[in-house]
C-alpha cells in the first residue's frame, strides 16, 4: 500500500483525482492492438498510469526501421518479437500491471473472444483492414474504442462508441467505407515524423484514463487532428451517418463472414 | 464574399497547397464540383467535409466567411 501510494502520489495528489480515480485505473483492463508507433507509447503511459490488466497485441518483430518511433525497443532487440519487448519493459518499469500479450495478427475471431474480458479497446494500428474490423466489433460488442492515426506530419484522434448528448459516433460515421489502396499512402510509402505518432500515442492514453476515471471530457463524438508542422488542434464535432447503417455488419455473424483484407484492397 | 479551405493530409499533396481563399460557391455540392475542377487530383481522393468544425454529409448551404476542412482517412500507426 505504502508503494501504491508513493508511485501514484503525484496523480493521488490532483485535485479531482485523488485515491479514487487511481483505484479505478488499477482494477481497469485495456487492450491496446499494435506495439508500434501508436501502441508504445499509449503502452507506456498506462503501465506508468498503474493500469490493472494491459493486453499487448502485435504479431511483428522489431526492424531497425521501427527505432525512430516506436521507443519501447532498442537496437539489441532487433528481430524479437514486440509483444515479448514490450511485456519485459512494461514489467520493468510496473510490476504491478498484469500484461497479457497476444502474438498473433488480430482477427475477427480474436474480437469476438477477447474483446468482452477487457473495458476499453485502443486502436493503435497500421492500417485500414485493421481498423474497420476493431471499429465494427466494438459497436457490435459495445466497448468504447480509443482511436489514433497517423499520416506524415499529421494525426486524428477520437472516443468511438461512447454516449455523450445521447449519440454514440463511430469511424464509419465518418468514413462509411475505407479507402481503396490507391486512395491513401501508408507510413512506410509517405513517411512519418518519429515524434508524431508519439503525440498522438499521449493523447490516446490520456483519453483511456479519463474514460477510466470520469475525469474530465472524452472527446467522444469528436475527431481531433493535430498538424506538427503548423502547431494547429482542429476539434471537428461528428454526427450519425445515415450511410453507416448501410455498410456496417449488423450481427456478429455478418461481421464474421466480412473479409476485411478484400474491402481494403 | 469568400471562404476558407484547409486541405489536411495527403490532399495538400494532390492539391499543391495546405489551404486556399476561394469565392463562396454557396452549398457544398457546388464547392465539391468546383474544387474537383479546380485539383483534378481531388477526385480520386477519399475526404470528409467540415463547416466550422462540424462534419456535413448533406448538400448545405455555406455561411460567408466560413473557414472548411477537408479531411482523409489515416490508417497509419
Amino acid at each position: 500500500m505504502k508503494e501504491f501510494i508513493l508511485r501514484y502520489q503525484r496523480q493521488i495528489t490532483l485535485e479531482g483525482f485523488g485515491m479514487e480515480a487511481q483505484e479505478k485505473l488499477s482494477k481497469a483492463k485495456v487492450l491496446v492492438i499494435g506495439a508500434g508507433g501508436l501502441g508504445c507509447p499509449v503502452l507506456q503511459y498506462l503501465a506508468a498510469a498503474g493500469i490493472g490488466y494491459l493486453g499487448v497485441a502485435d504479431d511483428d518483430t522489431i526492424q531497425f526501421s521501427n527505432l525512430n518511433r516506436q521507443i519501447l525497443f532498442g537496437q539489441e532487440d532487433i528481430g524479437q518479437y514486440k509483444v515479448d519487448i514490450a511485456a519485459a519493459k512494461l514489467n520493468a518499469l510496473n510490476d504491478r500491471v498484469k500484461i497479457i500479450t497476444y502474438q498473433e495478427r488480430w482477427n475477427q475471431q480474436m474480437c469476438i473472444e477477447h474483446f468482452p474480458n477487457y473495458d476499453i479497446i485502443v486502436d493503435a494500428t497500421d492500417n485500414f483492414a485493421s481498423r474497420y474490423m476493431i471499429n465494427d466489433a466494438c459497436v457490435l460488442l459495445d466497448k468504447p474504442l480509443v482511436f489514433g492515426a497517423v499520416s506524415k506530419y499529421e494525426g486524428q484522434l477520437a472516443v468511438f462508441n461512447v454516449v455523450s448528448n445521447d449519440i454514440a459516433v463511430n469511424y464509419r460515421d465518418i468514413f462509411p467505407t475505407p479507402p481503396k489502396n490507391d486512395e491513401v499512402l501508408n507510413c512506410a510509402e509517405g513517411g512519418v515524423l518519429g515524434v508524431l505518432p508519439g503525440t498522438i500515442g499521449v493523447m490516446q492514453a490520456t483519453e483511456v484514463i479519463k474514460l477510466i476515471t470520469g475525469v474530465g471530457a472524452p472527446l467522444a463524438n469528436q475527431m481531433l487532428t493535430y498538424n506538427a508542422l503548423n502547431n494547429q488542434y482542429i476539434t471537428i464535432q461528428l454526427i450519425k451517418n445515415s450511410e453507416a447503417i448501410k455498410t456496417s455488419p449488423t450481427t456478429l455473424d455478418i461481421f464474421m463472414q466480412t473479409n476485411y483484407a478484400h474491402l481494403c484492397s | 464574399m469568400s471562404i476558407e479551405i484547409i486541405f489536411f493530409g495527403q490532399l495538400a499533396d494532390k492539391t499543391g497547397c495546405s489551404n486556399v481563399v476561394v469565392d463562396n460557391p454557396g452549398s457544398i455540392d457546388t464547392l465539391s464540383m468546383v474544387m474537383k475542377m479546380q485539383y483534378p487530383n481531388l477526385a480520386t481522393a477519399k475526404f470528409v467535409i467540415a463547416v466550422n468544425n462540424k462534419i456535413v454529409f448533406d448538400n448545405e448551404p455555406i455561411e460567408e466567411n466560413a473557414k472548411l476542412a477537408f479531411m482523409p482517412p489515416f490508417s497509419g500507426g
